[in-house]
């Protein structure tokens, strides 16, 4: 009787290890060790909410999700009248770009690739960035700069700007 | 059988037009917050006194609205062609306003085309 069963129990382990019982136990970890392990040291709000040990689900706060540290990168397309753009998904003929950017409305850049529009500006302080980009209305451009992304809008900070051959 | 689905398929169709009809036709709305100087709230979040937004509008940087209460930002722009919309903000710097438009949304970045703005007491 007690070797039937602990043949019972023998072979019963057996089946449950070749299943993959021993998988599904060491991917199931506790949820504390699973947050722990995906810290890293250059995130010290999220770290220090594990230390003080709260329940809620971590996430990163607005600003530092949205503005993170920005890269320089180099985007592809076409510079666009924000404001009809926007309003009537028209992309314009680079004769009306360049009259709605004389009076002031806000000349941005379409990332072809991307389908993202961006807000135009110079890293230098209180300077616009239309006279800029006037001359490259109407030709497919790259721009160099930095990306910032806030409320839902990007800005790219251009540091060079060029005919795009790509 | 086929012949049978085809009014089905027309009513259909016409329901879906009648729908893209009404989403396109815009409702002014209303909305309280501030004129803010875009690339600088964007870039570096902070907001800047007055006197230096007016100066960075009048550079030729473009003024937007950020709703307080929704927490979003609007590019602004003024119904009429070829007119900015820099000119008619500029006075409202630094105060709470309300601004009456038409707002429009593409590739995630919001419009709003003014028809009025104010003062806020709200």
């Amino acid at each position: 009787m007690g070797s039937k069963l602990m043949a019972v129990v023998t072979t019963s382990s057996l089946l449950f290890l070749s299943c993959g019982g021993d998988r599904k136990s060491e991917e199931i970890k506790p949820p504390q060790l699973v947050a722990e392990t995906t810290k890293t040291p250059e995130s010290p709000d999220t770290l220090s909410e594990t230390i003080s040990g709260s329940e809620k689900p971590i996430e990163p706060k607005e600003d530092v999700k949205e503005s993170a540290v920005p890269k320089e990168v180099t985007l592809h397309g076409e510079l666009v009248d924000l404001v009809s753009y926007i309003s009537s998904g028209a992309m314009n003929d680079p004769e009306a770009i360049r009259k709605s950017a004389k009076v002031g409305n806000p000349i941005g850049f379409f990332d072809t690739s991307a389908k993202k529009i961006y807000i135009v500006g110079l890293p230098q302080i209180n300077t616009g960035a239309n006279e800029r980009l006037l001359p490259y209305v109407g030709i497919r451009v790259f721009l160099i700069g930095k990306t910032y992304r806030k409320s839902g809008v990007d800005v790219i900070l251009v540091s060079d700007i060029g005919k795009s051959i790509k | 059988m086929y012949a049978a689905r085809i009014p089905l398929v027309v009513l259909f169709t016409v329901l879906v037009m009648n729908n893209v009809g009404l989403s396109q036709q815009k409702k002014e709305v209303t909305l309280h917050g501030e004129i803010v100087d875009v690339i600088s709230f964007v870039s570096s979040g902070a907001a800047k006194g007055t006197e230096e937004v007016r100066k960075s509008a009048l550079s030729g940087n473009p003024l937007g609205f950020y709703d307080t209460g929704k927490k979003k930002l609007y590019l602004v722009g003024v119904p009429e062609m070829n007119k900015a919309a820099n000119e008619r903000l500029l006075p409202y710097i630094g105060i709470r306003v309300f601004v009456i438009g038409k707002v429009y949304t593409r590739n995630g970045v919001d419009l709003i085309l003014i028809s009025d703005i104010g003062k806020s007491i709200k």
